[in-house]
Formats: C-alpha cells, sequence, structure tokens
C-alpha cells in the first residue's frame, strides 16, 4: 500500500483513524528507518506502445546521518508489475524467463533545494514469465555511502528508471531481443519523495586563532531534536494500549560560550500513542555524540557526550497544543580532549543531579515528525577532574534550532 | 493542421528557392533544412517526416533535412551523436523520391576513419508510429542491442526508415528495388551529412535481417550499378525473403501471416496498377486500413497468426495474378551476382521465412561465383534476430582488416 509518509500538513490527532492503524508498525532496527513509496511510471519497451508500470519501493534510510560523515549504503528493494501487454510481448518472443538490472534515479534535496543525484542499481533476478496474465518482478541494490554536506532535513526523492533486461528462451539462450534497455518515465503530478534524512551539524570547524584568550564562562547547553516519523514496515496488530510509532531523532547540543561548534544529536524515539487521549510514553535512545569543538576562541578540543535517558518520556499530542513532553537524562562527558591529549572527562564524569527536559513542538505530526525542542538545566559536573571547575556549573539556555 | 500547413509552406520556400539556384549549378547538393523541432513521441505528429511538395535537386544520397535526435536508450546515447535526416531516392518505378532515416556516429573516436555500417531494419510494420528512427529516437527499436554492439566496435552506423514513412504511410514494404536504393543512399547521406564528420567515401558495410536480410541482399546486388563509388567491402544479412511467393505460400495459416497482409500493402503501395482494392472483400478492406494506421511488428505477429488469405478477398488471391505475380518476381533475389564477400545465414526452425527459400538463394548466388559463407542456427525466425550477431560481427571485422573471406559454396 502507499504511506502518506510524506504529507506536508500535520495529520492532526483527531483524524487519525482506524484506517490508519494497519500501517503503524514496530520500530525497524539500529538507527535505519524503513520507508516505502508507490509510483506510476510510463516505460518504452521494445516493440509496444508506451506502458503503465507501478513500482513499489521500500528502502532502508537512516532517519539522521552527520554531515559530511558517510551514511553508509542504502538498501533499497522494489517490486514493478509488468502487465499482461508486456507479458505478452515477451511470450510472443519465445521468452520464458527475464532477468537484469533497474537503475532509478535519486536525488538527495537539501534544505536550500540545491540537491545531489544519486543512482540506485538494483539486481533483477532471474525469474520465470508465465504462461499467461503479468507479472512481478522484484528487484534489490543499495546506494553507495554518501557524504551529505548541508545541515538540515533533506527530502530524498525518486525519480525515472532505466531498466536493463535480459529475456531468454526454454533452452537458457538469448532471444531476437537480446538484452533491452527500457526508459521509464515517472507519471507527472506525483508525490516521488521517498524519504527525508536529517542532516545535522558535522565536525570539524577551523579553528582562529586570536589574540586574546578569554576566560571561560559558563558553558550553556542547548539541544534541538528533529524526530522523524519512520515508515511502516510490517502491520502490527492494534493493541487497546496504543499504537506504536517510533522516530529517528536528530539534533544538535551545543556547550555554549566555553566553544563554539555543536555536536550531533541522533537517535531513536519509540512512542507508544493512544489515540483517544494523545497521551503517549515513549522510549528514547540518543547515540553518544562527538564533535571537534573549539574552546578559548582558538583551542581545538574534541569531546565526546552521552545524554542518558533515566526514565521513559511522557507526553501528549493534540491537534490544538501540539506535542509536550517530558523525560530526565543524565549528561556525562566520556571523553575532552584538547590536541588529542585528554583534558578531562571520564566514566564518571556526569552532571550531579538528573536534568529535566521539557520537549515541545507545536506542530508535530504523528506520521512526519517534527522539531522538538527544550530548554533543560544541568547541574554542576562532578567527576571530570580538571573539567569540574571549567565546565561546571552548567546552566540552561533557549534551545536553538539545528541549522 | 497547423503544423501541416506551416511544414507545407516551408517545403514550398524551399522548393522554390532551390529552384532558382539550379540553374547556375546543376550538381549543388541541396542546402540541408534544419529548421524541423526535435523528434515526437511515436504517437505524435511529425511534420519532419513529411515530403517537400516538390523534391529538391540533387543526387541520391544527398541530405535534404537533418536535426539531431537520440541515438536510442541510455547506452545508445552515451556511445553515439545521432541525427535524424531526409535523403534523396529512387522508388521502385525509377522516380525520385525523399527516404527518412537515422545516422548514428560513435564517441571518442577519429570520424574519419571509422567504417560506415547500412543498416537494414527489420520490420517494423506499416504505421507511420513504427517508423524506423522514430522507433530509435523513442527507445522503441527491438534490434537496438544490434545497433550497440556496432557503434561499441567503432562504426558508424546509418539505418534506413525505408520509404513511405510518414503520416498517411505508403510503405512499399519488402519491396527489393525500393529497399535497396534507401539503404545504399542511407549510406551516402551519411557521408554527407557535414555535422557527422566522417570521411567521404569510407569503408562501408552493410547488414540486415529479415526484412532488413532481404534489403541487405538487395542493395549488394546494385551496389555496384546504383552506388558504384561506395566502398563496399562485404554483407551480412540473415532470414533472407528471398522469394516473397515462397514466404507467403508458407504463411498461409501460418504464424507469420500479417506479413503477407503486410506484404500485399507494399506492393500496391509501390505500385499503383496493382489496385489491391479490386482483390479485398469488405473485412479485408477494413483490416488492412487498420492494418496501415496502426499495426506495427507486434500486431502483425500477434493478430493475423493463423489467418489465410480467402478471409480477405474475393473470388480472387491477388497472388494468383499475373500483374501481381510479375512485380514479385521482378523483385525475387538470387538473380544478381553480388561482388563483395556474403555472409548469409538463416534458422533451420524458421516459422516466418521460410529456410528453404533462403537456402535456395544461397545456392543461386553461389551459382553465380558470389564468394558466400552461410551458415545456420537451429532457431527460430523471432530468435534468429539476435543469434548471428556475434558471427555477424566478426565477418565485417574481418573485410574491414583485410582478411580474405573464404567461401562456403558447395559444402
Amino acid at each position: 500500500m502507499s504511506l502518506r509518509l510524506t504529507a506536508r500538513s500535520s495529520v492532526a490527532l483527531a483524524t487519525v483513524s482506524a484506517s490508519l492503524l494497519g500501517a503503524l508498525v514496530s520500530a525497524p532496527a539500529a538507527g535505519a528507518a524503513t520507508w516505502q513509496s508507490t509510483l506510476d511510471y510510463t516505460c518504452r519497451f521494445p516493440l509496444m506502445r508506451p506502458q503503465p508500470l507501478k513500482l513499489k519501493i521500500s528502502a532502508e534510510i537512516p532517519a539522521t546521518v552527520v554531515a559530511n560523515a558517510p551514511t553508509g549504503s542504502f538498501k533499497i528493494t522494489a517490486s514493478a508489475a509488468v502487465n499482461d501487454a508486456a507479458a505478452t510481448a515477451l511470450r510472443a518472443l519465445f521468452s520464458t524467463t527475464i532477468e537484469g538490472s533497474a537503475d532509478a534515479a535519486a536525488q538527495v534535496v537539501f534544505p536550500d533545494n540545491t540537491s545531489i543525484d544519486v543512482g540506485v542499481p538494483t539486481t533483477v533476478p532471474k525469474q520465470a514469465i508465465p504462461t499467461s496474465g503479468g507479472f512481478e518482478t522484484n528487484a534489490t541494490g543499495s546506494t553507495l555511502s554518501l557524504r551529505l554536506s548541508k545541515v538540515g532535513r533533506a527530502k530524498i526523492t525518486v525519480g525515472d528508471l532505466v531498466l536493463r533486461l535480459t529475456p531468454r528462451s526454454a533452452d537458457g539462450e538469448l532471444t531476437g531481443l537480446s538484452e533491452f534497455e527500457t526508459e521509464c518515465f515517472q507519471v507527472p503530478g506525483q508525490n516521488n519523495q521517498l524519504a527525508t534524512i536529517d542532516v545535522t551539524s558535522a565536525t570539524g570547524v577551523t579553528p582562529t586563532p586570536t589574540a586574546t584568550a578569554k576566560p571561560p564562562v559558563t558553558p550553556t547547553p542547548a539541544i534541538t531534536a528533529t524526530a522523524t516519523a519512520q515508515p511502516p514496515v510490517t502491520p502490527t496488530p492494534t493493541t487497546p494500549s496504543g499504537i506504536p510509532y517510533s522516530y529517528g531523532l536528530s539534533g544538535s547540543a551545543t556547550l555554549k560560550t566555553l566553544t563554539k561548534g555543536t555536536l550531533p544529536l541522533s537517535g531513536a524515539v519509540d512512542a507508544n500513542l493512544k489515540l483517544s487521549t494523545g497521551d503517549f510514553t515513549a522510549k528514547i535512545g540518543i547515540n553518544e555524540t562527538q564533535g571537534n569543538l573549539v574552546a578559548l576562541g582558538f583551542l581545538p578540543v574534541s569531546a565526546k557526550v552521552q545524554i542518558l535517558p533515566l526514565v521513559d518520556a511522557t507526553g501528549n499530542l493534540s491537534p490544538s497544543t501540539g506535542l509536550t513532553a517530558k523525560t530526565q537524562v543524565r549528561i556525562k562527558l566520556p571523553e575532552v580532549k584538547a590536541f588529542g591529549i585528554p583534558l578531562g572527562g571520564g566514566k564518571d564524569c556526569q552532571a550531579k543531579n538528573p536534568s529535566q527536559i521539557n520537549l515541545t513542538s507545536p506542530n508535530f505530526d504523528a506520521l512526519e515528525g517534527g522539531t522538538l525542542s527544550g530548554v533543560f538545566a544541568i547541574s554542576d559536573l562532578t567527576g571530570c577532574g580538571f573539567l569540574n571547575g571549567i565546565i561546571s556549573p552548567l546552566t540552561a539556555a533557549p534551545a536553538t534550532r539545528s541549522a | 493542421m497547423f503544423n501541416a500547413f506551416k511544414n507545407l509552406a516551408r517545403a514550398t520556400v524551399i522548393g522554390a528557392l532551390l529552384a532558382g539556384s539550379i540553374a547556375g549549378t546543376a550538381s549543388a547538393a541541396p542546402a540541408i533544412d534544419w529548421s524541423f523541432g526535435a523528434p515526437t513521441p511515436n504517437e505524435a505528429a511529425d511534420p519532419f517526416y513529411t515530403p517537400p511538395t516538390s523534391i529538391p535537386d540533387g543526387q541520391p544520397g544527398d541530405v535534404i533535412r537533418a536535426r539531431v535526435a537520440p541515438a536510442g536508450p541510455p547506452t545508445a546515447r552515451e556511445l553515439a551523436a545521432a541525427w535524424q535526416v531526409m535523403y534523396l531516392s529512387t522508388d521502385p518505378l525509377g522516380n525520385r523520391n525523399v527516404v527518412t532515416g537515422t545516422v548514428l556516429v560513435p564517441r571518442g573516436t577519429d570520424l574519419t576513419k571509422v567504417p560506415v555500417i547500412g543498416f537494414a531494419p527489420g520490420t517494423t510494420g506499416p504505421a507511420f508510429r513504427c517508423t524506423v528512427s522514430r522507433w530509435i529516437a523513442n527507445g522503441a527499436f527491438y534490434e537496438q542491442a544490434a545497433i550497440n554492439d556496432m557503434l561499441r566496435a567503432g562504426y558508424a552506423v546509418a539505418i534506413t526508415d525505408y520509404e513511405g514513412y510518414h503520416e498517411n504511410p505508403t510503405a512499399s514494404y519488402i519491396n527489393a528495388k525500393a529497399m535497396s536504393s534507401a539503404v545504399l543512399d542511407s549510406v551516402r547521406a551519411a557521408t554527407r551529412l557535414p555535422e557527422a564528420k566522417l570521411a567521404a567515401n569510407p569503408k562501408v558495410l552493410l547488414r540486415g535481417y529479415s526484412q532488413g536480410g532481404g534489403a541487405t541482399m538487395a542493395a549488394a546486388q546494385n551496389a555496384s550499378t546504383y552506388a558504384p563509388e561506395l566502398n563496399i567491402l562485404g554483407v551480412a544479412a540473415g532470414g533472407v525473403p528471398a522469394d516473397l511467393v515462397k514466404v507467403a505460400i508458407a504463411n498461409e495459416g501460418r504464424a507469420g501471416f500479417g506479413f503477407v497482409l503486410n506484404a500485399w500493402i507494399g506492393l500496391d503501395n509501390a505500385y499503383p496498377e496493382l489496385k489491391l482494392d479490386n482483390y479485398t472483400n469488405a473485412l479485408g478492406k477494413s483490416t488492412l486500413a487498420n492494418m496501415e494506421a496502426n499495426d506495427c511488428t507486434l500486431e502483425l505477429l500477434l493478430n493475423y497468426a493463423g489467418k489465410t488469405s480467402d478471409v480477405y478477398t474475393g473470388d480472387i488471391s491477388p497472388f494468383s495474378e499475373d500483374s501481381w505475380i510479375e512485380r514479385v518476381v521482378e523483385n525475387q533475389l538470387g538473380k544478381v551476382k553480388i561482388n563483395v564477400p556474403v555472409f548469409q545465414y538463416h534458422g533451420t526452425k524458421d516459422q516466418i521465412v521460410a529456410f528453404s527459400q533462403a537456402s535456395a538463394a544461397r545456392t543461386a548466388w553461389c551459382k553465380l561465383g558470389v564468394n558466400e559463407t552461410w551458415k545456420t542456427y537451429p532457431v527460430d525466425h523471432i530468435t534468429g534476430v539476435a543469434r548471428g550477431n556475434a558471427d555477424v560481427m566478426a565477418f565485417l571485422a574481418d573485410r574491414v582488416a583485410g582478411v580474405p573471406a573464404t567461401s562456403n559454396c558447395g559444402t
């Protein structure tokens, strides 16, 4: 089925109806989201008038990546329905099997509307052509690992296809068509967005030498997280207790005033939403983050930061007020280095007290996700050795939206 | 309508200009009209194909219209630059006509050194939407794999559409004389299209399968008289329909009967005196009108299999008439010596173009002293489209390399 993953408008909670329930599923594994889309094409097969082709695409794409870091390859599966007319033509040429490859043109479109082209090569394994009627072909493949340079929510769109197919006769030899190439053009007017991917601020701010070193001032963390809805993969039976939603989480944290630069945040949110009330509980997992920062205006510092949720987040999603949530986290600084030399940190370096975080998102969309922002206080650090005096105490500050 | 009028006006202007300039330079090639828009989808109108109201003066093979066109699907476009051309040629009655086609040149090579292959396409059908150059531009041509192989091997390729492909088409399907001129002049056109940057007198090879096999052999037979300046080094032809009567008889009530009906239309278009209408019944008239308006290869193959002539005719079959038989006989192949090495091949299970008549033509050419290499494959006609390709490419490469061809006549 086609999923409304890419709807731009907010899906008001009140309109989430039972018909959606079958599409909502549990979280996929380890950071990668499964996105699905169904698109209509017109294909130029040999010998034939242009033929319609319906393509169902499923892709494993992380909801969040760090700018300029390798994304890893995206796994793609696609199934195409070959209609009876095209199948009849293949049979008329004594074709009994078909195999080959399908290349989809895809684009990563950044928030500033610049884009990069991404080839999506897939393999169509050899399969039998039925003696009557149309048939489905299934292709699998993966993209090259990308490096996305622009921070913000990028869209991944799917474009035209090129099929390279080899039918074979019963003796396994080439038919009269030999190998043929077919271009399939997307029917205009469709939403061709397959996925969104949040590119978070990267490492590597160039040190800016300055003559006057300023004394350390109190750093202020600010966290902005963007939660991105992960599309449903397998229907999950509805339970009276609520519907599982899962989101990728991305954002950034800064240790303001002490340093320049941001630490990318990534993670996942598995929420369970009760449709009747809009109440939800969510398990939040935030990956350890690290980044290269500049301290004192010139000192290159690398820091690792952990944000460990201590309890499940609780909150409410309502059409009128949007999303509100609260949770408790403990901030840890396992490592802080300057010029590669440990300055402090360590497994015991953490905030003395948990931080209470209140997150809000005025226009959060249960299916699409949205930007959550929150303001919170972090208590004095403890167990950080040398850094205790420099970084502590941390105080709350208004969150800023990541790029 | 607007396009048609506009085109008519343009054609008239060109004709007038040329008429005015001819007096001074009788042998000058006509100017090439580059003003036509891009190729259109197969189903759409396209005035590029509409013949000029008066045919410009010039020699057979002179290009009178040209435009840039896609070389085919993406791989072909990477391999080659391509143009659609309209060139002067000669119809089966010996009158001047215009024919369209495609010229493809490989990228990244010294084009003044590449040999040119005149590729004679197989049957695409009588309707305007089936025009070979339109199929190539729109990715529907079923012999694209062979074209790509030739481009990869570094050949330029000239591909005729054959005569009569335009709105309200009048294709003289499978007519040996028309095909011969169309193929030979397509090669001339390729060398005379300045933008293609080919040598003026390059090494030339001819090849084709099925209708294209017949066209290739017809062109090979006529080359020394019709286009003696062409430096043809060898030809390769498969699935050759050398004797249309035998091909037609073998298709009565069989798989390829649609091609026989198409040949009726082709003969009627080539020779107005045949008056096909005098032989067809009401069903025949409507069937053939629909065929000429709509049918391409696949429809010819699927929609008429198993049919017989008597369904479409009155009491008399056109092929029982002397007037028809005379025209068929004058287009039979195997009666004229070919002066360059020949590779002829055929599927032993050919269900559409009878094996026996091709084998007989081979024997006839051998008797005429043709240096012929004959090869068979255990395949049907359709599978044979691609099966001989590797052997064809090897044979042609040997001719370019100057390797002597070894005839197997007598075996």
